[in-house]
């Protein structure tokens, strides 16, 4: 072959890959890290706050969107869980239950809107009748038959029905309080104009891309740590972790436990830990012929080994948990938790007639071998890993199972055993709201089907008390009534993980609640 | 040529009403359900009762017989309205032509960076048979087959971003957010041109014609580029055309890995959303732009190759 390209063809090449090189490192001088830019109020400049996110598909808007509005310092509620997990007033400044129907709700003063107009009772009525309106569950959680103003810093609401725990269940995200004069008639557009309390306030939002925040000077708690927040939306956890560690953003939310062990080697960055409250569990299919037998429930509980999947899928970042409820949520002294022990539990299975007589290593009962289906979904990184370590140990006990990936709305649509699922328990701060939600017959989160006279007469019971100290007498009747009937399978609950920058401020311990995320005082070094 | 071209762009509208039935039926056949969703969404979380399931599927529409949401939907559609997003209530036409540039940047730049390396590497590897360079390529090329886009992705961020510090991780709005997500898109297209334009241009070089050529005393800068190029193209510009086509439906994972505001992010949360509407727009969208693609290339073959006739009546 005649050779074309002679050395003056071989330079350019390599003038070419020397060229790219050059633009590169060029790119590199400015385009380094932000940690520096964001740490720039040292020197009197703006201060600004760089936060990964994981979503940020669709505008703050204080009722359709609570869930972003709150956590990212835009939105308040007029009460808010405290580090206990108990309700306690945030904009309002107190509750008295008048008569089981009829609460006063005082409010505190001095707050001020984003467009620096005082909060006042009417105001307050009339953003959340816009959240009752705008929101059908919102009117289904309150039950709110009306709401009056008494004066302009006292509202008195009418319930529908008792509503012993109003002030926790206006711990929602979607009643947060907005300046009703701004808040514009289409419900579409109601992020962008929508004049909200939090620390921050809204200067520009691109759905999936950025949202940039400015201090609300006004704000009633004091003025905020940073002049500027801007979140940034990456959904991959992975690059959320390595933004941090590019130095693009100062805090990443929701690690992974494996991201937080390599942010914890490195000595510019910290994890931030907060305490557990979202919980991983598996629905039962209390209509599966398998799932009939309590006993059959039991052994399955009894072959979890929650400690490993705590140590080893969790890497530590979890709490194995023994009941629906995290620790030192409600205190129930009469329940044991479920305890690892595969000899009791083929025990169980034996005692409900299972066997394996065929030596094929699966138990049968009438020849039928217990083979289950356990299903979960994708979204939540740590329950496809937690299906299969629990197919497993239900393996070591000689049931069969099946892992199957899918979509989360099919827990409620049968098809499987087990389902595996997270969901938090502690919202609005009172057990009452979780237990008639997972364990009440037709309760909205009980997708398994559970059916329990006894357990939905408990439940009544704990509906209709007022009393504090008998409350948690009730509630723990209920809860120990749903745990011996094995209602579902608690498994753990995994920690919240914030990988921070050295150079962030961060007072205190995170919130175990992340709705709680951002607030006026952290800021940066 | 230009008889079959009007008979392409006839076929057009029955292709796309073929394959948005397909779609329609295959996305309603899907497990999960629709307004649960919406509502679980809307509700922060909180499992809605079943009347309200009920009624958001009144409300969406969903309550209605299959063939009458299909032709709703077509007729809307001609219309280009592509109806809203369950999720967020938002146009779905307003939303892709919103995300459209950030994918016609980041697909126009990798497809560029992926011709512009691929190609000449390809034929120098071909001229340069047995050398450093080819093996260098040929290395190159099995590096970029075997290493998968989102791979890729990340060891690029890690090199560039976290260890080097000289680019941005993840973000949008700057040529320097552009270069990380570029190049990862663009690694495994250059190194499939790079490997068949070696391989077409090998087979070209020893045709007869290139013999001809160079007998009848071209200088082998004409031989090679205008002579041999030219015929080895074909497959390559297939190649280019279809990678074309998915790097323009949205390149789903390096949009994600890098935040990138692209088509391909809005719409796997659509798809993990059970956002039918969106999903349904998007594959219309896709079937458009993959027809469209087709068709340029079936003109581009005709250009670089006169022998290849498209008219059956005298084929």
């Amino acid at each position: 072959m005649i050779d074309v390209c002679g050395k003056a063809k071989r330079l350019h090449i390599l003038l070419g890959f020397a060229l790219v090189a050059i633009l590169l490192m060029a790119c590199g001088d400015s385009a380094t890290p932000s940690r520096s830019d964001s740490a720039a109020g040292a020197s009197g400049e703006e201060r600004v706050l760089k936060v990964a996110l994981v979503w940020l598909d669709e505008p703050p808007d204080p009722y359709k969107a609570g869930w972003l509005a709150v956590p990212t310092g835009l939105a308040e509620t007029l009460f808010r869980l405290n580090s206990s997990l108990k309700p306690e007033p945030w904009l309002a400044s107190g509750a008295m239950q008048i008569d089981p129907l009829t609460w006063e709700i005082t409010l505190r003063e001095g707050v001020k809107f984003h467009n620096g107009a005082l909060m006042d009772a009417e105001k307050v009525k009339g953003s959340l009748e816009l959240a009752l309106l705008r929101r059908p569950g919102n009117r289904t959680l309150l039950g709110i038959e009306s709401i009056e103003v008494k004066d302009s810093a006292t509202l008195t609401v009418v319930t529908n029905a008792p509503k012993p725990t109003l002030p926790g269940l206006l711990t929602n995200q979607n009643t947060s309080i907005a300046d009703p004069d701004t808040v514009p008639e289409s419900v579409d557009d109601s992020a962008s104009g929508a004049a909200m309390t939090g620390p921050y306030k809204m200067v520009s939002f691109s759905a999936d891309v950025s949202m940039t925040l400015e201090a609300h000077t006004e704000y009633w708690g004091g003025r905020p740590a940073v002049d500027r927040i801007e979140y940034v939306a990456i959904s991959e956890s992975n690059s959320r972790m390595l933004a941090l560690q590019s130095g693009d953003v100062d805090i990443s939310v929701n690690l992974p436990p494996q991201g937080a062990a390599v942010v914890g080697n490195d000595a510019s960055l910290e994890v931030k830990i907060a305490t557990p409250s979202s919980m991983n569990f598996l629905f039962v299919n209390h209509e599966s012929p398998a799932m009939q037998d309590v006993l059959v429930r039991q052994a399955i509980t009894t072959a979890i080994d929650r400690q490993a999947l705590v140590d080893s899928l969790a890497e530590g970042n979890a709490v194995a948990a023994s009941t629906i409820f995290p620790p030192g949520f409600l205190s129930c002294s009469s329940i044991n938790g479920y305890k690892y022990d595969p000899v009791a539990a083929r025990n169980l299975l034996k005692e409900a007639g299972y066997e394996d007589n065929n030596g094929d290593g699966i138990v049968e009962r009438d020849g039928q071998p217990l083979e289950l289906v356990l299903q979960t979904y994708p979204e939540r990184p740590l329950l496809p890993p937690m299906l299969v370590a629990v197919q497993s140990m239900l393996k070591d006990i000689g049931v069969g199972s099946d892992v199957q990936i899918v979509d989360y709305t099919l827990a409620s649509q049968g098809g499987y055993d087990l389902f595996g699922y997270q969901n938090s328990t502690i919202t609005t701060g009172d057990p009452h709201w979780a237990l008639s939600r997972q364990y009440l017959t037709e309760g909205d989160e009980n997708r398994g089907n559970f059916s329990s006279p006894k357990v939905d007469e408990l439940i009544g019971l704990l509906a209709d008390t007022a009393d504090t100290g008998q409350r948690q007498q009730a509630a723990c009747e209920a809860l120990k009534a749903g745990h011996d009937e094995v209602a579902l399978i608690p498994v753990i609950f995994p920690n919240l993980l914030y990988g921070i920058s050295n150079q962030v401020n961060w007072p205190g311990e995170p919130h175990p609640v992340y709705l709680y995320f951002i607030d006026n005082k952290i800021g940066l070094k | 040529m230009s008889g079959y071209l009007l008979r392409r762009l006839l076929t057009l509208p029955l292709l796309l009403v073929g394959i948005s039935l397909v779609s329609f039926m295959l996305l309603n056949f899907a497990p999960g359900d629709a307004a649960e969703i919406t509502l679980l969404r809307q509700n922060g979380g909180i499992s809605p009762s079943p009347q309200d399931v009920v009624s958001m599927r009144q409300e969406l529409g969903l309550d209605a017989p299959l063939p009458v949401r299909y032709v709703r939907w077509v007729a809307d559609a001609l219309r280009g309205d592509l109806g809203e997003s369950y999720r967020s209530g938002s146009s779905i036409a307003g939303e892709i032509a919103r995300r459209l540039p950030a994918t016609l940047l980041l697909a126009s730049v990798s497809m560029a960076m992926a011709v512009a390396v691929g190609l000449p590497l390809g034929v120098l590897a071909a001229l340069k048979r047995g050398s450093w360079l080819d093996t260098a390529s040929r290395l190159l090329a099995l590096v970029g087959a075997a290493v998968p886009s989102y791979v890729m992705a990340l060891l690029l961020m890690l090199l560039f971003a976290v260890k080097l510090g000289w680019l941005p991780a993840i973000g949008y709005g700057s040529p320097k957010n552009l270069i990380l997500p570029a190049v990862a898109l663009s690694f495994g297209v250059m190194a499939q041109l790079m490997r068949l334009t070696r391989a077409t241009m090998l087979e070209a070089l020893n045709q007869d014609y290139i013999r001809t050529a160079r007998a009848k005393g071209l200088g082998e800068r004409v031989v090679t580029w205008r002579h041999a190029l030219r015929n080895a193209l074909l497959p390559v510009i297939t190649v280019m055309g279809t990678s074309a086509g998915h790097m323009l439906g949205g390149a789903v994972i390096v949009e994600i890995i890098f935040g990138w505001p692209g088509i391909g992010q809005f719409v796997i949360v659509g798809i993990s959303q059970r956002d039918y509407p969106v999903v349904q727009g998007f594959v219309l969208y896709l079937a458009v732009i993959f027809l469209l693609v087709n068709l340029a290339l079936d003109v581009l073959y005709r250009w670089l190759d006169p022998r290849l006739n498209f008219n059956r009546k005298t084929a």
